[in-house]
């Protein structure tokens, strides 16, 4: 029972939390309870004696046989369900007769109870009690209230400066729940060390310890609604509610907990006349489980009254634009109401299991969904404030602009000045959001399991419990592993996502950046991140059941040699497309060479590459296919340019032109930033036959260069020709000694014919490969 | 401005002159008790100097009539008040002040009763009655204790904190406030602890001398016991029904001079200034307790008293019918050397119309001290 009362107050701070009735302290109590008290304490001989037989080594023998022994028994009656009910039925049956009896006592409760309180405590301890109680609470009170002038000024500056944004509005809270709990610690600390000051009679300890927990529990309920309503101070408030509702509610929480508080602390004083009843065993039992019904039955009209005034009130504040739905509201309500009903029952008939399992998870969903609501506002608030940051600033860029554009004077040039338009902003918190929602859920979902198994006195991490144990403890660790997974899978995920959201293709004809690569891994990562977190899940949750997994993971092993042998050729190809990433060879929409193929990179797989040539067709090369990759697409790129001119050309001319439409290219609007090193003449690189080769260069970002040697070419011809300077034709010179006009027929067929074969193209040096797509 | 003192001047100065001197009367009270943490017998030697020097018939017709005349101005006050929307501090101290009379009444007659018997007061002879004989009056001594304390302590406390000369007291008197009743219900506790016998949970360490008080003193007669007594429980009736009697009376009275105030018309306060916001309220209250009533935050440290100035507000316009300061809060507003426009916020019951103007200290006290020194500086040349 002890063990109860020590849980109590964390509990009942818990309970109050998740709004659940505080029906919590009313454990249910066993039989035995009530006769523990009449078992006198052992005479020291009798201790000493015990430890004479303890020390014996056959005693010790024969112990642990016997403790053998009931092991095996109790094993047999845990194996047989049939029995297992039986026992539960028969215990259902014994509490509901008496709960009959107890029924049958109320009329005669009041003056039973009356007699017990008197003969219990004389009228002077009682009045001395009350006294001491009230002075315990003065000196708490006044240290506080020293503290609390001291901080005075500071509580009023948080609670007054008007709130700068969500965050420092949390942060404001958190500091003025922070000095109001602190006052609340030295409250604590000011009564209860009065009180332990003094020596005292074990039950009048019992009875002030009870007061002054249901008093710090009580202010500590109400200083967790503060820190959430702010119902006074409406710059600190974290509920999107309007001082109205949040006052409402404040109150609403006050009224029902300070009446669940004083049944408990009635109920407290029942315990204590059971503890030094004079009238011991069935009668006592029978009279205590009747007050406990009559305060069970109070709380649970509380808890149904609250659950219903919070219907009728609540909405009679809500702002009209808010999205209320009755039914809905109505809906929860309901249900709220049949679990602390069903809880009820289950405490009156004694099943503690369900009654816990109402208590602690029936709220559970409700909760969830108001957390879950009340990050999202919080995220909404905060994206909200960048959001008309965002909006001030363009508004003063656009003031700005609309200045700079009426000092223009010119009519058609105002004219072609577009507005801006306001740069889009994407969501500030993709990543925080759903993590956050992920951690607060999983925090919440294992406080209630860890709540349940305290209470069942299950340690969830010892092996060798029993089944019930066994089995909570696979559904924690099942629920815990999921969880985890759940929370790194979305942590992943929505990272990646966001990554892969924020990647912008590059332009056409300009060459893709870094952030490429990693959209061809990307995707790879959040699929194997996916089956990592899978699998180890699932050998977990294995584990846990007590399945061995090594067998599983050794067979997988060797399942994974023999695939590899048969599938060799796809192994390879992922492990060096692996690699080629890693070593960054391509990107996606780069430029590239394979052998004989060329292409861009148009998708990127875990076997293989799709590569699209620049006339349409598509290759698919597998990895494992790749000796080398040339890369069109990295840096620069410099390319050559011949022309071929009559060998009186005046080169220096040539020199300057070439330089002159050099800077013309680079002056250009369209391509000019792209050149890296505009065209500039080499001089001659060759002579031939009948002319000379002039070489020019240039060097530009890769898949630009295409455009510039068109323009290139197009624009040296041009200036040649303005300038006079021909470019070089193949010709054929014939010298003719005799006079041309004494010529037959016949010479001039041969003279053609000769000239025909000059002018044939040598078979000297082979043609350039066109090097273009 | 007239030399002559206005009424509310002359009350607000009586009511905390015979409060301070109530409140010594108290604290000398609970400084014996004090003793008791060292024995009984320390408490009864000290008891002339620092209990029974109040009990004499000169200084026990002062005390009395200081009840009363703070009794009956307190009444008056409540009867002033517009709205019972007050602070906390007010609240509590309004509700400690009516329940002061009720308990102390008992305890009045009591001791008059063992006087009239002939048995000595000393606490050797008290204590066991309160610990022993009759628990559940030593209980209601406590919270008369209690109430007392926080009645005169919340009196004491914005008086201090109303002037910012007093202010540096409030060092001192902080430990006060908290110590002396703290350490006063030990010493009852431990004392009582001395005069319970064993069995029954004390230490019993000064019955010895218990016996012998009693075993000293001869009891009258049991008619005159019975008689005395009667007469005491009677007395108690009386005062208790009718202090509180003249408390509903009072009450009733206010809600009938209240719901005789023009209080339909509506009068519409602006606030300019860095907390903005607008009160739409019906007029007949004052500036203070409009905010009050809005949960507007606002400087006040004397509770609306018209001793602190710090709810000074500046008008910047105004439509509605502002009445001319009266003398009380003319005399603060010359401590600040304030201009015309500049008025205080508890005294100032705005008429229907629209109002706008800005605090002049900001609610968190944050610019008290400028304001204080600006004020301070400001001084010397007003006083020329």
């Amino acid at each position: 029972m002890s063990m109860a009362k020590g849980n109590f107050a964390a509990f009942l701070l818990m309970f109050a939390l998740v709004s659940v009735p505080a029906q919590a302290q009313f454990l249910p109590q066993s039989g035995e309870s009530a006769e523990t008290p009449a078992v006198p304490a052992p005479s020291p001989n009798d201790i000493k004696e015990l430890n004479r037989l303890l020390a014996d080594e056959g005693v010790q023998q024969w112990l642990r046989d016997a403790a053998k022994d009931e092991e095996t028994l109790a094993d047999e009656t845990s194996q047989s369900p049939r029995e297992i009910i039986e026992a539960g039925v028969a215990r259902i049956g014994e509490r509901a007769s008496l709960m009959s009896q107890a029924v049958l006592m109320l009329p005669t409760l009041p003056s039973f109870l009356v007699e017990e309180w008197r003969e219990g405590l004389t009228s002077a301890e009682k009045v001395r009690g009350a006294t001491l109680l009230l002075i315990f609470i003065i000196v708490g009170a006044g240290l506080e209230w020293l503290y609390r002038q001291s901080v005075r000024l500071p509580l009023l500056r948080l609670e007054q400066t008007p709130s700068r944004g969500p965050m420092a509005r949390v942060t404001s809270a958190g500091q003025r729940a922070a000095l109001i709990f602190a006052g609340l610690g030295i409250f604590a600390a000011g009564s209860i060390g009065t009180f332990a000051a003094f020596e005292w009679p074990p039950l009048v300890r019992a009875m002030l310890l009870d007061l002054l927990a249901i008093l710090l529990v009580f202010r500590a309920l109400q200083t967790v609604s503060l820190f959430f309503l702010a119902p006074f101070a409406p710059a600190l408030r974290l509920v999107p509610w309007t001082t109205g509702l949040a006052r409402a509610v404040h109150r609403l929480l006050t009224v029902a907990t300070a009446v669940i508080l004083i049944f408990s602390v009635v109920y407290f004083f029942f315990d204590r006349i059971e503890e030094l009843g004079q009238t011991a065993g069935e009668d006592m039992e029978v009279a205590m489980t009747s007050a406990a019904l009559v305060l069970g039955l109070c709380q649970l009209a509380v808890v149904l009254v609250t659950i219903f005034a919070a219907g009728r009130i609540l909405p009679r504040y809500l702002p009209v634009e808010s999205n209320y739905d009755p039914r809905l509201w109505r809906r929860r309500q309901f249900i709220l109401a049949i679990v602390s009903i069903l809880a009820f029952a289950a405490w009156v008939l004694e099943i503690s299991g369900l009654f816990w399992g109402l208590v602690i998870f029936g709220p559970l969903p409700l909760m969830l969904i108001a957390v879950r609501a009340w990050i999202d506002h919080f995220f909404n608030q905060a994206t909200d404030a960048i959001m008309s940051q965002h909006q001030a600033d363009f508004d003063v860029a656009l003031e700005e602009f609309r200045q700079e554009v009426d000092k223009i004077e010119d009519e058609a040039e105002r004219a072609a000045m577009v507005e801006p338009e306001m740069p889009h902003l994407p969501d500030p918190y993709p990543v925080a959001r759903p993590i956050l929602q992920r951690a607060v859920r999983f925090v919440l979902i294992l406080c209630a399991i860890f709540s349940f198994a305290a209470i069942w006195g299950v340690n969830v991490f010892d092996p060798d419990a029993s089944p019930l144990a066994w089995g909570l403890r696979v559904l924690f660790d099942s629920v815990v592993v999921l969880l985890l997974a759940d929370l790194i899978w979305t942590w992943a995920r929505s990272v990646i996502d966001k990554r892969l959201s924020d990647y912008r293709p590059p332009e056409d004809g300009s060459a893709p950046g870094p952030e490429a690569r990693m959209i061809t891994l990307l995707p790879l990562f959040r699929t194997s991140i996916l089956v990592i977190v899978l699998s180890m899940v699932a050998l977990t949750i294995m584990t846990s059941l007590g399945i061995n997994i090594a067998p599983i993971l050794a067979g997988a092993g060797i399942l994974g040699i023999a695939i590899g042998f048969g599938t060799q050729s796809l192994v390879r190809d992922i492990v060096s497309g692996l690699f080629f990433l890693i070593d960054d060879a391509f990107r996606v929409g780069e430029y590239i060479e394979v052998g004989s193929l060329m292409g861009a990179v148009e998708s990127i797989s875990v076997r293989s590459m799709r590569i699209r040539h620049h006339r349409g067709k598509v290759h698919t090369v597998p990895y494992g296919e790749l000796k080398s990759v040339t890369n069109h697409s990295r840096d620069w790129v410099i390319m050559k340019l011949e022309f071929r001119v009559p060998f009186e050309t005046d080169l220096q001319l040539v020199k300057k032109l070439v330089k002159k439409v050099g800077a013309e290219l680079k002056a250009n609007d369209h391509y000019g930033p792209s050149i890296l090193s505009t065209l500039k003449s080499q001089g001659v690189r060759r002579m031939e036959e009948f002319n000379m080769v002039v070489g020019v260069k240039f060097m530009t970002k890769p898949g630009e260069q295409w455009l510039v040697r068109r323009d290139a070419y197009q624009k040296v011809r041009d200036i040649f020709e303005a300038n006079g300077i021909r470019m070089a034709e193949r010709n054929v010179k014939v010298e003719i000694e005799t006079d041309p006009s004494k010529l037959t027929e016949e010479e001039k067929h041969a003279i053609a014919a000769a000239a025909q074969e000059a002018s044939q193209p040598p078979a000297g040096p082979p043609k350039p490969i066109p090097d273009e797509p | 401005m007239s030399q002559t003192l206005s009424v509310a001047i002359v009350r607000r100065t009586a009511l905390i002159v015979t409060g301070i001197f109530l409140y010594l009367f108290v604290t000398s009270h609970l400084v014996n008790l004090i003793l008791g943490l060292i024995s009984v017998e320390l408490m009864d030697a000290a008891r002339p100097w620092l209990s029974g020097m109040w009990s004499g018939p000169f200084t026990r017709n002062i005390l009395m009539m200081s009840l009363m005349i703070h009794f009956f101005l307190a009444l008056y006050s409540l009867y002033l008040r517009n709205t019972l929307r007050v602070s906390t501090y007010d609240a509590v101290q309004l509700g400690c002040g009516i329940l002061i009379i009720p308990l102390l009444a008992p305890h009045v007659t009591g001791i008059a009763a063992t006087e009239q018997l002939g048995a000595p007061t000393s606490y050797i002879y008290l204590l066991p009655y309160f610990w022993v004989d009759s628990p559940g009056d030593g209980l209601r001594q406590v919270i008369l204790l209690t109430v007392v304390w926080l009645h005169g302590s919340i009196g004491i406390f914005t008086w201090l904190r109303a002037q910012e000369a007093r202010r540096s007291i409030l060092v001192v008197a902080y430990p006060v406030f908290v110590g002396v009743p703290i350490l006063a219900l030990l010493g009852y506790v431990e004392a009582g602890l001395q005069v319970i016998p064993q069995d029954m949970g004390g230490s019993g360490a000064a019955l010895a001398q218990v016996e012998a008080v009693f075993e000293s003193f001869s009891f009258p007669d049991d008619d005159v016991i019975a008689s005395v007594v009667e007469t005491k429980f009677f007395l108690d009736r009386m005062i208790v029904w009718g202090s509180l009697g003249l408390v509903a009376l009072v009450l009733l009275l206010r809600y009938r001079r209240i719901s005789l105030l023009p209080r339909d018309e509506t009068v519409n306060v602006i606030y300019s200034d860095e907390l903005p916001s607008t009160i739409s309220a019906g007029s007949g209250l004052t500036l203070l307790e409009l905010a009050r009533e809005a949960n507007l935050p606002h400087a006040s440290l004397c509770q609306g008293r018209g001793r602190c100035g710090t709810c000074r507000v500046r008008i910047l316009s105004s439509t509605s019918n502002l009445p001319a300061p009266q003398q009380l809060e003319q005399k603060t507003l010359s401590r600040f050397s304030c201009p015309k426009d500049v008025r205080l916020a508890c005294q100032l019951a705005p008429g229907p119309g629209r109002l706008e103007l800005e605090r002049i200290v900001a609610p968190d006290y944050s610019d008290l001290e400028i304001h204080d020194a600006q004020a301070r500086a400001r001084q010397p040349e007003a006083a020329e």
